[in-house]
């Protein structure tokens, strides 16, 4: 279920292609040949339980430094110069780049333990979106694109994936899970607002319908309709009162300087309006965190950034009674190793690093996992890339192991292996 | 006026003069397309098939053959050409122009970077469509250009032909499984991981094919001045971690016995080398606690953990019940003929194999795969579907005319020119729009290449190219030209995949619906302008009319299309801003969208 970016009208004159029909349906249910009745009414519980479920994936582009942020290990070499604080839950300390975080830490989980062999930007990032490794064969969908493909609501005017910055595609599920994307949060995307009048705009559309079906006569109708649906969409889009989710402007001053005066800050509160508003996957992204020289300087202004701004983020949500149904995950491609070089940077460590996550099915005020003394190694509870994801999909109802064919026929799960992390779940 | 078609009928005259004596070996083009209709169609069928009219045709074909729409003046000038031959010509004259390589290396771009498991491959896209351009005007033959990606070496900035191995940082098993899907049109790579569910392949014959590339490398230049200046070159000299640190050594050195050794105790013995440099140190201290113990120079990998044995000069299959063990050793042998080399062979010698292998006319899948390709690209309608899955375990439509047409693909010494102007000249390449029909008879619309629609786009709304921002979807995709990389973001596809399956999307529709920058070009008050032009040049409005519809269209409106935009302009508030709209309804039409 839940198509937005297009309608599902193929455009093939035999109707449906075969990989799109096997799409339809998970690909076990099909080998077993058994998608009786019990397995849609199953279905369509599912869905009732799954309604209004939304991800905001924060993502922290470059890797950020953990003995900086979530993971601080002060007063030891790894450590450098950065303090720890308290936060809102005892017991939990966090560096001291984060003073807003810990304030609702109560609705905070932090895995310290996360660990993966991805220590390439590009690669990492890629598996981070889509939970499997790069390959020629295969160009797997990006997390938010298999989640609106379970949880997106075909009837929203809006896109079901909006992202904020460029982000991984869909893959081969195609262009219609794509994310849309967003270049300046708080304005309007690209071509969305009219160019005329919205009179001349639906004279325009009108005189376009008649063209169309001429043509459509002609032999063209299959390809027609497709564009047309298309049309239909994109016209409702942009008349729609609902894009002005998009423009922040009508928000209090109060809130708007709360989530902060940056690219970040307006791009998490334009997350919580698209939420509201029944987006179901968004992706804020902050970059810069790649701090090879002057890790500590230059963590620190990050942080500056996003650190009001994801805990604004977490606190309005929960004002506005969106968290329960809302994960927020904060993340990047890895983690900085313990070794100050001589440049006073950090460089790639994927071997172990942390990451946060908050409403949505998670159990707040918790610290799962651990790193060494130095920062080095997982000390305990080690959680993979699947481990997460699996994990995500649990908390937000999606089916980890639904299938999708890959174009050459070949079945691909959301999550390939892994294992729930319950301890995590509310 | 008569001068001037004069003197371009001598040019094509000229041109096809200097074309038939270059092909002078090659099979007849019109006798080859003449057999292939009657193969595909039986003679009645083919001699009955309606053919399309000029102006159509010649859109069509330009589209095809040089990525761009037909001006109106030179589809006014072509109706107006009274030769018989005209279309022959016209073919010959688009095969000789400069556009036509640039067009062709745009698709090659596509097809090999959209499936490129490096995210920074969009870095050679510029390089690579210079060279490939370059190669197609010069008619370099098929097997010499898949040669030369083959065995490519050199900058990616400086040499195209390093696009496959730069799009897959050099991995074995990446450009084996792209190199014989592209050049064989046999997808072998399933095979990677278990022996093919419905192919013969086994996983032996997918790792005796990557054994051909282990010893490719591709590396940063860090003395380039360039930022990102990658070198793709031969290695073979084994580079992978020293093996043999055993603990038994380690014991021996370890003289206090902490099962950590230090630089004292590593003097004169052969781990000095951990010592020599900071960097090497720090890498195997994984620990960071500035002291190498035992366990960590055991387990010390190389610099790039991505890729476990990497720097190794021979491929290994891996042992799937123990990924993280070294596998098999396996030997280069080429999976179609069995075709070997001697073990132990440099990276040249095992790339100019594979080159020869797969490009031997022995190997039928070589030129049924470019023919295929080719011919889908062009009719809509293909032996084999999709065109970069094929090989003996499938049914091929009309195989006989596809084995004719590869025989004499391989006849004309592989020459791409003469494969694109025998299938330009076949009676089903010219057919009308026949949706109805059934088999190869049957003609639809197929959705353009963005590069082909930039070019639409560009000459319809008279500019050269249009200043569009990145829509900020995806990385970048290495085009130069802003709006052609906006056009691309939004419309591009891997044109490996079958047309019927690739989706139009709502951020398409809103770039031709709302773009301000459109929006500003179909302005009918400003004289310099295509719409303004015409309003000046033209007294009626059913001129007007035709006009726009054979700049955006390329063709005279029907009688009801003129009777719909009559009726629409008299409703209008205004006439102009009636002719600004009708020009936005052909832009948004879907039949800008396509080739018919």
């Amino acid at each position: 279920m839940g198509t937005h970016l297009i309608d599902s009208v193929r455009v093939e004159r035999s109707g449906f292609t075969r990989r799109r029909a096997l799409q339809a349906v998970s690909g076990s249910a099909l080998a077993a040949g058994t998608l009786g009745f019990r397995d849609l009414m199953a279905e369509q519980a599912a869905a009732l339980r799954r309604q209004g479920r939304a991800m905001i994936l924060l993502w922290m582009q470059g890797g950020p430094s953990q003995f900086e942020t979530l993971d601080p290990k002060p007063g030891t070499d790894s450590g450098g110069p950065t303090e720890a604080i308290r936060t809102a839950v005892p017991g939990i300390h966090i560096a001291d780049n984060l003073p807003r975080l810990a304030e609702v830490m109560k609705d905070v989980a932090i895995i310290r333990s996360m660990t993966s062999r991805e220590g390439s930007h590009p690669r990492a990032s890629y598996q981070m979106h889509t939970g499997y490794i790069p390959a020629g064969s295969v160009k797997h969908p990006s997390l938010g694109s298999t989640i609106t493909q379970q949880l997106g609501d075909p009837d929203s005017e809006l896109p079901s994936f909006v992202s904020i910055g460029s982000t991984q595609g869909a893959g081969f599920l195609g262009t219609e899970y794509d994310p849309f994307s967003v270049a300046n949060p708080g304005q309007l995307p690209s071509n969305v607002a009219l160019t005329t009048s919205r009179e001349r705009f639906g004279r325009r559309r009108r005189l376009l319908d008649r063209l169309e079906t001429r043509f459509a006569e002609t032999g063209a109708k299959p390809l027609v309709e497709s564009h047309q649906a298309i049309y239909g969409k994109s016209t409702r889009l942009v008349l729609s009162p609902e894009v002005r989710a998009f423009d922040i402007s009508d928000e209090k001053p109060s809130l708007r300087s709360r989530y902060g005066d940056s690219r970040f800050g307006r791009g998490c509160l334009l997350a919580r309006r698209l939420v509201e508003h029944g987006v179901t996957f968004v992706e804020v992204r902050s970059g810069n965190w790649d701090t090879h020289q002057d890790n500590f300087e230059r963590t620190a202004e990050q942080a500056a950034e996003v650190d009001p701004a994801t805990a604004t983020l977490i606190a309005d949500l929960k004002d506005r009674g969106l968290l329960e149904r809302t994960l927020v995950v904060w993340m990047g491609e890895f983690g900085r190793t313990p070794k100050i070089n001589p440049r006073n940077g950090r460089d790639h460590h994927p071997r172990v690093f942390s990451l946060a996550m908050a409403g949505g099915g998670i159990r707040g005020g918790q610290v799962f996992g651990a790193s060494t003394a130095t920062g080095s190694n997982v000390e305990h509870s080690p959680v993979t890339v699947q481990d997460l994801f699996r994990t995500i999909c649990t908390a937000l109802h999606v089916d980890p192991d639904h299938e999708n064919i890959s174009p050459l026929g070949r079945p691909l799960k959301v999550v390939d292996g892994g294992t729930v992390l319950s301890d995590l779940l509310s | 006026m008569n001068v001037s078609v004069r003197t371009v009928l001598l040019i094509f005259a000229c041109a096809a003069a200097l074309a038939s004596a270059a092909a002078a070996a090659s099979p007849k083009v019109s006798a080859t397309a003449d057999r292939l209709d009657e193969l595909i169609l039986g003679r009645a069928a083919a001699d009955s098939l309606p053919i399309v009219d000029d102006a159509i045709w010649l859109r069509r074909v330009c589209l095809d053959l040089i990525g761009r729409p037909a001006t109106p003046a030179e589809i006014t000038r072509f109706g107006l050409d009274p030769s018989p031959d005209k279309r022959r010509t016209a073919v010959q004259r688009l095969l000789a122009s400069d556009e036509y390589g640039q067009n062709w290396s745009r698709y090659w771009a596509d097809t090999i970077l959209l499936r490129a498991t490096n995210m920074r491959a969009g870095i050679v896209r510029p390089t690579f469509e210079e060279w490939m351009a370059d190669s197609l005007n010069r008619n370099r033959s098929w097997d010499e250009i898949v040669t030369d990606i083959l065995t490519a070496t050199g900058s990616v900035l400086e040499e195209g032909a390093t696009v496959l191995f730069f799009a897959h940082e050099g991995k074995p098993e990446e450009v084996a499984a792209e190199a014989s899907r592209l050049f064989t049109g046999i997808q072998i790579q399933c095979a990677n991981c278990h022996d093919h569910p419905w192919d013969r392949w086994k996983r032996e014959e997918f790792h005796e094919l990557a054994a051909f590339f282990p010893r490719v490398s591709v590396r940063q230049n860090r003395e380039s001045d360039r930022r990102f200046d990658y070198v793709v070159s031969s290695m073979n000299i084994d580079r992978r971690r020293r093996r043999g640190i055993s603990e038994f050594l380690l014991t021996r050195l370890d003289r206090d016995q902490d099962r950590i050794i230090s630089q004292q105790e590593a003097q004169r013995s052969p781990l000095r080398f951990l010592f020599a440099r900071e960097e090497i140190r720090e890498r195997v201290d994984s620990d960071g606690d500035g002291r190498l113990s035992f366990k960590e120079i055991m387990e010390a990998r190389p610099r790039d953990n991505n890729r476990p044995g990497r720097g190794s000069t021979e491929h290994y299959m891996p042992d799937l019940n123990n990924p993280s063990s070294e596998g098999t050793r396996v030997d280069p042998v080429f999976f179609l003929s069995d075709q070997s080399i001697p073990p132990g062979s440099d990276d040249q010698t095992r790339r100019q194999a594979a080159a020869r292998f797969i490009t031997d006319p022995g190997n039928i899948w070589f030129a049924r795969a470019i023919v295929n390709r080719m011919w889908a690209e062009l009719t809509g309608t293909a032996f084999y579907t999709p065109v970069d899955d094929i090989g003996p375990d499938r049914p091929a439509e009309h195989e006989q005319a596809l084995q004719f047409l590869a025989d004499a693909f391989v006849q004309s010494g592989y020459d791409l020119k003469w494969l694109l102007e025998v299938i330009a000249s076949t009676r089903i390449y010219q057919r009308d729009l026949q949706p109805d029909a059934e088999g190869f008879a049957a003609m639809q619309p197929t959705r353009m290449r963005a590069d082909q629609l930039y070019a639409v786009l560009c000459q319809s709304l008279g500019v050269d190219g249009l200043a569009m921002r990145s829509l900020g979807a995806r990385r970048r995709n290495g085009i130069r030209d802003p709006g052609r990389g906006a056009v691309a973001e939004a419309f591009g596809f891997d044109p490996s995949v079958p047309r019927s399956e690739v989706s139009g999307s709502i951020p398409q529709a809103l770039l031709m619906m709302n773009s301000p920058i459109i929006e500003e070009l179909i302005d009918g008050r400003d004289r310099t302008s295509p719409l303004g032009r015409i309003q000046a040049a033209v007294r009626t409005d059913d001129d007007a009319i035709a006009e726009l519809y054979l700049l955006v269209l390329g063709r005279e409106p029907t009688r009801q299309e003129r009777q719909i935009c009559r009726s629409y302009l008299q409703e209008s508030p205004d006439r102009i801003e009636g002719m600004e709209d009708i020009f936005w309804a052909l832009l948004n039409s879907t039949e800008f969208l396509v080739k018919r």
